[in-house]
């Protein structure tokens, strides 16, 4: 309670550029406070910290490794890096950093080389190469996700907001706790730690993700690190970072369309087979599949979707407050509601219970890139008749041939018409083969069901913008963006319509290859 | 000026102007022509190197004789002033000269009456109307001898100016150097120039002169006699060349510079007078060196790199050209291990030809080269260019790839997406085009679709020598159904009104299209997943060969050992590469389930490889070991891995086809047995009929016996001629049987036994019959050397047939023989009839189901088609089982059984791979070491006799391609 107090009084006082109160707290204060700071994921407050308290005190090792860790915190890797060294050289066997020794080294190495880009209080690094187009996307969205997010949670940060995108699976998994198999198993491409956003280039998956709201997703579970002091579970942070992960974008808190999600958690509220929140302990990315980390997904965030409808920003504000105070998070939210955690969860299963039957929509795999194929994406085509269409499409597509391919790719479509994978293929021959029209109805029928799928939406902003519907080109382009932004298609589309950013976007577009249909 | 006053005024003017006009070309003529001479004087005196004093001097001179002639020209011009010009009147008509003059005074006299003024003037002007004014223009002032003679020394000065001294003169007047000069001063200093050329040597060229050698083009390295005739009195003359400066030497009148030829520049002459006085010559010279182009040399044949057996022959033909000769010409052979191999086709010693023509052969088999090693030739020329050295020409480099069981596999793959590619073509022109409903129109359309389809059929004509079961088999059934729906669908395309017939073939055929599209794209990642397994098991062997060479490196280094090592690696690099894109192609078609894993391993044993380099580079041979362990262990796994993969894919898409052949094959086998059965019974039921007959039967018609005897000598003929060296013991015996009962049948003929007869008949038919198909097996793995066990099968072949003929001959020469039976044999023969039609039907059963598809795989068309056929015996035999002829219902059995069997054994040979070891089979090792079993049942000296024949045929010639195969296979067996 003391740590909060001071940490939150430094935090505030740091915010408003004066000193920090730490010349009226004695050593072990500030310590504790620079600890507290650090688990806020503060790292600049805790820099500061700890400069006033080496002007009076000595430097022993667990300075040391405190100062490791506030360097690191604050992104000044080669520093945190050097000081591992030091202790391992001083004292190998006492060193207290464990195993996050290892990982600040292969930090400090797997971002050397790294780029930084600063816009106010927001930062991106980036491996220098194809991830620069993604900077000022990163910014945009940094910017309104702090405007919407600070206001949504009450708390805001101080340090500057530090974004590293990776470009692999092989850099975030160094960089992390995670392993790649975890990454590749649950699709998890992103995380929030040690005060900082982290986010698997775009380009390291197969189609990218939706990378735009991944950002936005981990904003939330950095804020709510501060609020909480890093004490909320798992379950809560994701239920509320899934929750709050498209608001920036809206001006509403609402749950994002996720069919396939829907389905699964309809799936499971029939079969009984809803998880326990406390078995997303002690991280989503560490479930065995990835089936069950989107059910861990749905489940939560339809829970706090219902609790913030009931309750508001102010009732989650309340509550995170209270467990930042180290009360249980359970309680802490059935305080906030006036009734027991039981009747919470209670109200919320019987609410799923009432919940439409959502339309039939299969989890779409995420496959890392260099370790799949189009073979792969048709794989998951479930129907053997269509699967083999598609196959027949490819080849001739492959060969030139897109009027035969635009037949068999109907042929697949006729066949299978609520695969994605089909659909998508379809539009693009329909399209290239000069008939934007016969695309169209099949694309929107894919997004209803698989609003993520970045080749539908590539194909539905080239389809719109074909027939001069520019204002829908323009939106579908930019979701196929913040989905896919390797892809030219919507940069050469957005830069054909009269938008400020019209010669950036043309810029990229030649970049990446030019318009393709 | 109309009025009289006027027109004086004007002739007055006219004579003036024509006086001025002769005046001025006098001063004209006169000027120049004194300042020519006067020039032309001073030139001179002056000479070439004249100080700046005496050009000023000079020049004072030209310009004071010039003003001179000019003032002398003048003077007649101081006559025409006033009424001068008059002068020129009087001095042709004096009569004239007082009129005019008193015409002129008057025009300005008032004292006088007007009126007598202008009849004065007007009787003038009508006086002057006969003598105008160019009458009296003065040509008297040219026609001067003083100006002639002036003149004529101006011409002789003139032409004078070609002389050296003159136009050294002329130079320095006309470009005096005014104030500081750095270095020499510019003059024409030099007369002229020559020069004597001597080649090189090796140009075989005739010494040259030239005049006038102010732009030199010479060979480089020839040497020059640069010569120099200098104006005045040159006391030195130096020729600067870049670079350097060469002193001229004198020689008579001249100066001679001696250099040789070997740098572009310009080439300045240095003259320094007697006085000590240096001149640089004004003309601009130059040398430009010409050099030898080396020899231009061409590979005519091969066009490009080429894959080559081991033991053809590769015609290198080449074509060389040099201007001066090609002295030398070389085929350069680069070896796998880096070895460069040179072969003299023109030796140094030789005469050099300008051109030279030739073909040389190369064999690969002797730079005993591992399969898919790969050696690069070229050709190299030189000159005779002892100047700079030999100029040296090379060709374009062909890369020569040794054929190999490697490049074999590649070439499949290619065929098969060649096939893939092709049939894409035929299917694509289907559906890019609806079928239109004109009969016209739909008939351009199929012409336009039979372009690929005959492309197709071209292929699949020519299926080359594919390897792995099912291959072969399916393409070949592919074409059987791809002939089969064009022929209908042609003749849907007779009249208009089939349209909807058209519509439906076509429909028929784009489906038959798609789903071979899918089959040959199954078939190529088949083959593109069994190439990369082929690699990784080769890998193991080089890697093997690896470690070998390292323990040889460990017992001591030599160069041999070193260059073998790296040849080794080099190979195992350029396998692995080869792995790599095997993996990334089959990527494009199958799922990477099947190969990611593969992939990542290919990448680890490249690090390891490299490892090994490195370690071996830095002299570190447990380091290199140790490399050499992880690049085992990831190729086994890799090895392993890519195994399974291959199985996974061939069990996901051919699987199910796969088991339905095997479960075919096995009702086939019971449809045999089945068959065999009923013609067992049969026979039995016809030889106790043919008993009771023949015991009541004791002679037979005589064209009947002698029919009888000519086939059984046609079949003892047909006997004697297998040739006996084909036949092992066993056979031998089975020869021999036949003969026995050959004999036998003749003495019952003889004997009036006829039921002894026929009974002997069908034991010779069976003997034969046994005796053919056991050949027929043998030549089935081996055909012997030179084909003398097929040969043999073929004759015993022949042989069974007439001897069936023999049997069916005596059979017919039987009376009655259902005439004989009893009603129980009658009712017999009914239910044998009876499950003869069940065994029909089930035929026809499979026949169907191997038409139909499975897993997207037809099974087997041309298995349906031998079943279909096999139903027609079977059917005769119900037919004759119902009549009570059990003789020909055993004649039909037999044969359903017979082609029951052939068609068992040929699904069986596919099964297990006949084209040569499977791919599959060899990566397993259980499969792998499975044994060959040797048939139970023969003696020793048939063993002998079994090796030997295999030895006789493994030294036979194998069918191309199958060298590696055959070789393992003969290995195994023979172990």
């Amino acid at each position: 309670m003391k740590r909060a107090a001071l940490f939150l009084g430094c935090a505030l006082l740091a915010s408003l550029s004066t000193s920090v109160p730490a010349e009226d707290a004695n050593g072990s204060e500030v310590l504790e406070l620079l600890e507290a700071s650090l688990a806020a994921g503060e790292g600049t407050p805790a820099r500061l910290l700890l400069q006033r308290y080496l002007e009076h005190y000595a430097r022993t090792s667990r300075v040391v490794e405190l100062e490791v860790l506030a360097e690191f915190y604050s992104g000044d890797y080669a520093k945190a890096a050097a000081g591992v060294a030091e202790l391992r050289k001083t004292a190998p066997a006492a060193n207290g950093l464990g195993a996050l020794a290892d990982v600040i080294v292969d930090t400090y190495e797997t971002t050397k080389n790294y780029e930084t880009f600063t816009h106010d209080n927001f930062e991106v690094r980036y491996e220098p190469g194809p991830d620069e187009i993604l900077v000022p996307y990163a910014i945009d969205t940094l910017k309104a996700a702090s405007d919407a997010l600070e206001a949504e949670l009450g708390v805001k940060m101080v340090s500057p907001v530090r974004l590293e995108i990776y470009p692999d699976a092989e850099s975030l998994a160094r960089v992390s706790t995670l392993s790649v198999e975890a990454i590749r198993t649950t699709g998890t491409i992103a995380l929030c730690k040690w005060g900082r956003l982290m986010i698997a280039s775009p380009g390291a998956l197969m189609h990218g993700y939706p990378w735009l709201d991944t950002i936005a997703h981990e904003y939330v579970h950095l804020l709510m690190t501060k609020a909480t002091l890093d004490q909320s579970p798992v379950w809560l942070q994701e239920g509320l970072a899934k929750f709050l992960e498209t608001r920036w974008r809206q001006d509403e808190a609402s749950l994002g369309h996720d069919p396939a999600a829907s389905r699964l958690l309809h799936e499971a509220v029939a079969s009984d087979g809803l998880l326990g929140f406390d078995q997303l302990h002690p991280s989503v990315a560490l479930l065995p599949t990835q089936e069950a980390a989107a059910l861990a997904f749905a489940q939560v965030s339809s829970f706090m979707e219902m609790y913030y409808g009931q309750h508001g920003s102010e009732g989650v504000q309340q509550a995170l407050r209270r467990i930042g105070e180290g009360e249980d998070a359970k309680k802490a939210l059935a305080a906030v509601a006036g009734v027991p955690w039981k009747t919470l969860e209670k109200r919320w299963r019987s609410g799923l219970t009432k919940e439409p039957k959502p339309p039939s929509a299969k989890l779409m795999h995420r496959y890392l890139k260099g370790e799949a194929t189009e073979q792969d994406e048709l794989a998951g085509v479930e129907l053997e008749r269509a699967r083999n269409y598609v196959r027949l499409g490819d080849l001739l597509w492959t060969r030139s041939r897109p009027a035969a391919a635009s037949v068999e790719y109907g042929k697949a479509h006729e066949a299978a018409p609520a695969d994605p994978v089909v659909a998508s293929r379809y539009a693009r021959s329909a399209i290239a083969g000069g008939r934007p029209l016969e695309a169209i109805a099949p694309l929107k029928q894919t997004l209803l069901r698989y609003p993520s799928h970045a080749p539908a939406l590539s194909s539905l902003a080239t389809a719109l913008f074909r027939i001069s519907n520019f204002g829908g080109a323009r939106d579908a382009a930019s979701l196929a963006i913040a989905h896919n932004p390797f892809d030219p298609q919507p940069h050469c589309i957005l830069s054909k319509l009269p938008l400020p950013q019209a010669e950036s976007e043309a810029v990229l577009c030649t970049r990446l290859g030019g318009m393709r249909e | 000026m109309g009025s009289s006053a006027g027109r004086l005024t004007e002739y007055r003017r006219q004579l003036r102007v024509a006086a001025a006009t002769v005046l001025a070309v006098r001063i004209a003529a006169a000027g120049t022509a004194t300042a020519v001479a006067s020039f032309v004087l001073v030139a001179w005196v002056l000479g070439p190197m004249t100080p700046l004093v005496w050009l000023c001097i000079g020049w004072g001179v030209v310009f004071g004789m010039t003003a001179g002639a000019v003032a002398w020209s003048i003077q007649p011009m101081l006559k025409l002033r006033g009424h001068g010009a008059l002068g020129l009147v009087a001095a042709q008509q004096p009569a004239l000269l007082s009129p005019l003059q008193s015409a002129y005074e008057l025009q300005h006299e008032q004292s006088f009456s007007r009126e007598l003024v202008v009849a004065q003037r007007v009787r003038l002007l009508r006086a002057l109307d006969a003598s105008p004014a160019r009458r009296f223009i003065p040509w008297r002032w040219l026609v001067q001898p003083a100006l002639a003679a002036t003149l004529l020394v101006a011409a002789f000065a003139w032409w004078s100016l070609d002389f050296d001294r003159a136009a050294a003169g002329r130079y320095a007047l006309l470009n005096a150097q005014v104030g500081e000069i750095e270095g020499a001063r510019t003059s024409h200093v030099v007369a002229r120039t020559g020069a004597d050329l001597r080649f090189p040597e090796y140009m075989e060229r005739v010494q040259e002169h030239i005049e006038g050698a102010d732009r030199l083009i010479v060979p480089r390295g020839t040497a020059v006699e640069y010569m120099i005739t200098p104006i005045g009195d040159a006391a030195r003359v130096v020729v600067e060349l870049p670079g350097r400066h060469v002193e001229a030497t004198r020689v008579g009148d001249q100066f001679v510079a001696s250099f040789v030829a070997d740098t572009d520049g310009s080439l300045e002459i240095y003259v320094e007078s007697t006085r000590g006085e240096r001149r640089v010559d004004h003309r601009a010279r130059s040398i430009q060196v010409q050099l030898d182009e080396p020899p231009q040399v061409h590979l005519i044949a091969p066009e490009e790199d080429m894959v080559v057996e081991s033991t053809q022959p590769v015609l290198l033909q080449h074509n060389s050209k040099d201007d001066h000769g090609v002295q030398e010409l070389t085929l350069i052979i680069k070896l796998p291990s880096g070895e460069h191999l040179r072969r003299e086709i023109l030796r140094p010693a030789d005469d050099p030809k300008r051109e030279i023509y030739d073909e040389t052969a190369l064999h690969l088999e002797e730079f005993s080269l591992a399969p898919a090693d790969a050696v690069t030739v070229w050709l190299e020329a030189k000159d005779g260019n002892r100047v700079d050295g030999p100029g040296i020409g090379r060709s374009a480099v062909r890369t020569l790839t040794l054929a190999s069981e490697i490049t074999r596999r590649r070439d499949r793959i290619v065929e098969l997406e060649k096939l893939m590619d092709t049939l894409l073509a035929a299917l694509a022109i289907r559906l890019e085009q609806p079928l239109p409903k004109g009969l016209k129109q739909a008939l351009k359309r199929r012409n336009a679709s039979m372009i690929p389809y005959n492309g197709v059929m071209s292929l699949l004509g020519n299926v080359g020598d594919h390897r792995g079961p099912r291959t072969i088999p399916l393409l070949l059934d592919m074409k059987k159904r791809l002939e089969r729906m064009h022929q209908r669908e042609a003749s849907a395309y007779r009249d208009v009104s089939q349209s909807s017939s058209r519509a439906r073939f076509d429909q028929t055929i784009v489906t038959e299209f798609e789903q071979d599209v899918l089959l040959v794209a199954d078939l190529t990642s088949e083959a593109r997943l069994n190439d990369a397994a082929e690699i990784a098991r080769e890998m193991r062997q080089l890697r093997s060969e690896l470690a070998s060479l390292i323990g040889e490196l460990r017992r001591g280094q030599t160069p041999e050992l070193q260059r073998a090592l790296m040849a080794a690696l080099d190979r195992a690099e350029r396998r692995l590469d080869a792995l790599r894109q095997q993996l990334r192609e089959a990527m494009r078609y199958v799922p990477g389930e099947f190969v990611n894993r593969q992939s990542q391993q290919a990448n680890e044993s490249s690090d390891a490889l490299r490892s090994v380099r490195e370690a071996l580079a830095a002299g570190d041979l447990d380091a290199a070991e140790d490399a050499l362990r992880k690049l085992d262990q990831t190729v086994e796994a890799m090895a392993q891995a890519l195994a399974q993969s291959e199985d996974s894919l061939v069990e996901a898409r051919f699987g199910p086809r796969e088991r339905a052949m095997m479960k075919a094959t096995d009702t086939i086998r019971d449809l045999e047995v089945e068959q065999q059965r009923l013609a067992d019974n049969a026979r039995q039921a016809g030889e106790k009929a043919v008993e009771r007959i023949s015991g009541k039967e004791t002679s037979l018609a005589s064209e009947i016996r002698g029919e009888l005897e000519k086939i059984a000598k046609e079949v003892s003929e047909l006997l004697g001629g297998v040739n006996e060296e084909a036949l092992g013991p066993y056979e031998s015996s089975l020869q021999g049987r036949a003969g026995e009962r050959l004999t036998d049948f003749q003495k019952a003929l003889q004997g009036g036994d006829l039921g002894e007869a026929l009974a002997m008949a069908n034991r010779l038919a069976q003997a034969a019959n046994e005796l053919a198909k056991d050949l027929e097996l043998s030549a089935m793995m081996f055909r012997g050397q030179g084909g003398k066990t097929a040969d043999a099968a073929a004759q015993a072949r022949e042989a069974a047939a007439r001897a069936q003929d023999l049997r069916d001959a005596a059979q017919g020469a039987l009376p009655d023989v259902a005439g004989s039976l009893t009603p129980r044999e009658r009712q017999q023969l009914g239910k044998q009839a009876e499950r003869q039609g069940e065994a029909q039907k089930a035929t026809h059963q499979l026949a169907r189901r191997l038409r139909e598809e499975v897993g997207g795989v037809p099974v087997s068309e041309e298995a349906a088609e031998t079943l279909e056929s096999i139903e027609r015996p079977m059917q005769r035999a119900a037919q004759a089982l119902e009549e009570g002829d059990p003789l020909e219902a055993t004649k039909q059995q037999d044969a359903a059984a017979d082609q029951l069997r052939r068609l068992r054994q040929h699904l069986e040979s596919q099964r297990r791979n006949s084209g040569g070891a499977g791919g599959n089979d060899k990566g397993k090792g259980t499969r792998s070491q499975q044994r060959v079993e040797i048939p139970a049942g023969r003696s020793r000296a048939d063993e002998l006799a079994w090796r030997r024949r295999v030895l006789d045929a493994k030294n036979g010639a194998p069918p191309e391609g199958y060298q590696q195969a055959v070789d393992d296979y003969y290995e195994r067996l023979l172990r």
